[in-house]
């Protein structure tokens, strides 16, 4: 990596930079053209499973497309992404690497409120950060747009 | 980056926003889910006032009372007989056995895993029917956004600028349906996507090529309903 620090737009929040330090996986204030997004931390969703406690991210950099949570990170050239739910309100998040499974995240599925009758596949998405995460790495063809779009860099909107 | 294109001609469906909140009202709904293509419809009529004279209170008042106590004296006379012969007493039976058998029982747990098709089964019969309803006008917008998504590419319009119109169109769809809604859960919903993206009715079009990274996936994205939901509620899936 060429630098530690990198700038990302807040998922859920339209009016928030961060810059990520890379190395801590810490968010800190910022401003600028971003590279990525980042969710900075799971709401407190009442369930069963409450796992997924740090700031996660998927950003552009030095030519590579990568996935961070916490201060762990992955080429996502080089692993693969699954996203899955159980019918008792679970969902699991999973990085698989050349070495097997690097993450598993259980976490408690977000319930949107109130009931929404035109909830449609971009709520579903939005309403959790992994989920899209994994959308967005599902094909080759995806992976390539966002790393030239995030290489590029965007000014939040 | 966001430079924005030559907008298109605005398609048929942009009412004003906030007059369609106004103006449309749930017996409105069921007119226009009749009518596909016309997204307003004027307020149901007001029913007539009643002009049957009422009881004076106090005297109606009397009677509740009366018939309370008639109902609590029958009960404990009635007990002890039913206790001796195994019965459990009226006054301590178990509220399962008197529960309201229109919503699903608070202990049953949701077999789907998406949270929404769970809100959904613990709705009342009369709550998911008007979700259905609701949803039905929705299909129909969606159908209109993707015939304007054809017409506009017949016409050469760009991924860019399709892009823009169909989320422009979700998002007026979104208000529109949201009249069927109550007041203090649309106040909800616009309060969290005023955080989210500073827009009551939801992501901009730039907010979304942001994340999505390519405009051919904002329209795909746009234009695709969530299956689960529309099985949920007794529809075909409309992607």
């Amino acid at each position: 990596m060429s630098s530690h620090i990198v700038l990302l737009q807040d998922y859920d929040r339209h009016d928030r930079v961060w810059a990520l330090d890379l190395r801590s996986g810490e968010v800190s204030p910022a401003s600028g053209r971003c590279h990525g997004f980042v969710r900075l931390q799971m709401p407190q969703h009442p369930g069963p499973a409450r796992e997924d406690r740090e700031a996660a991210a998927l950003f552009a950099e030095a030519g590579t497309l990568w996935f961070q949570y916490g201060d762990r990170r992955w080429d996502c050239a080089s692993v693969t992404v699954r996203h899955s739910g159980s019918p008792d309100g679970t969902r699991r998040f999973t990085v698989t690497g050349p070495h097997g499974i690097a993450l598993d995240l259980l976490y408690t599925a977000p319930v949107p409120e109130p009931f929404d009758p035109s909830y449609d596949a971009i709520d579903a998405l939005e309403d959790d950060f992994l989920h899209w995460v994994a959308q967005r790495l599902a094909t080759a063809g995806r992976r390539h747009n966002l790393l030239a779009h995030y290489l590029n860099g965007f000014l939040p909107a | 980056m966001f430079a924005a294109a030559a907008a298109p001609a605005a398609p048929a469906m942009r009412p004003g926003r906030r007059r369609a909140r106004l103006h449309i009202r749930r017996a409105g709904f069921r007119e226009n889910a009749a009518m596909p293509g016309s997204f307003l419809s004027a307020p149901a009529p007001a029913p007539a006032t009643a002009s049957v004279p009422r009881p004076p209170r106090r005297r109606l008042s009397v009677l509740l009372l009366l018939t309370v106590l008639a109902t609590l004296s029958a009960a404990l006379f009635s007990a002890p007989a039913a206790l001796a012969a195994g019965a459990p007493h009226p006054l301590h039976a178990p509220v399962a056995s008197v529960a309201a058998p229109d919503r699903a029982p608070a202990f049953a747990p949701c077999t789907s895993t998406d949270p929404v098709v769970c809100r959904i089964r613990e709705m009342t019969p009369e709550e998911r029917e008007e979700a259905r309803e609701v949803r039905i006008q929705y299909h129909h917008l969606l159908d209109r956004m993707r015939q304007v998504a054809d017409e506009m590419r017949a016409a050469g319009a760009s991924d860019e600028d399709i892009a823009r119109v169909m989320v422009d169109m979700r998002n007026d769809a979104k208000d529109i349906t949201r009249a069927g809604m109550s007041p203090e859960a649309v106040r909800l919903l616009e309060e969290r996507n005023m955080k989210k993206y500073g827009n009551p009715l939801g992501p901009t079009a730039d907010q979304l090529y942001a994340k999505y990274g390519s405009w051919a996936e904002v329209i795909d994205a746009a234009t695709r309903t969530s299956p689960e939901v529309d099985r949920e509620l007794g529809l075909e899936p409309h992607n």
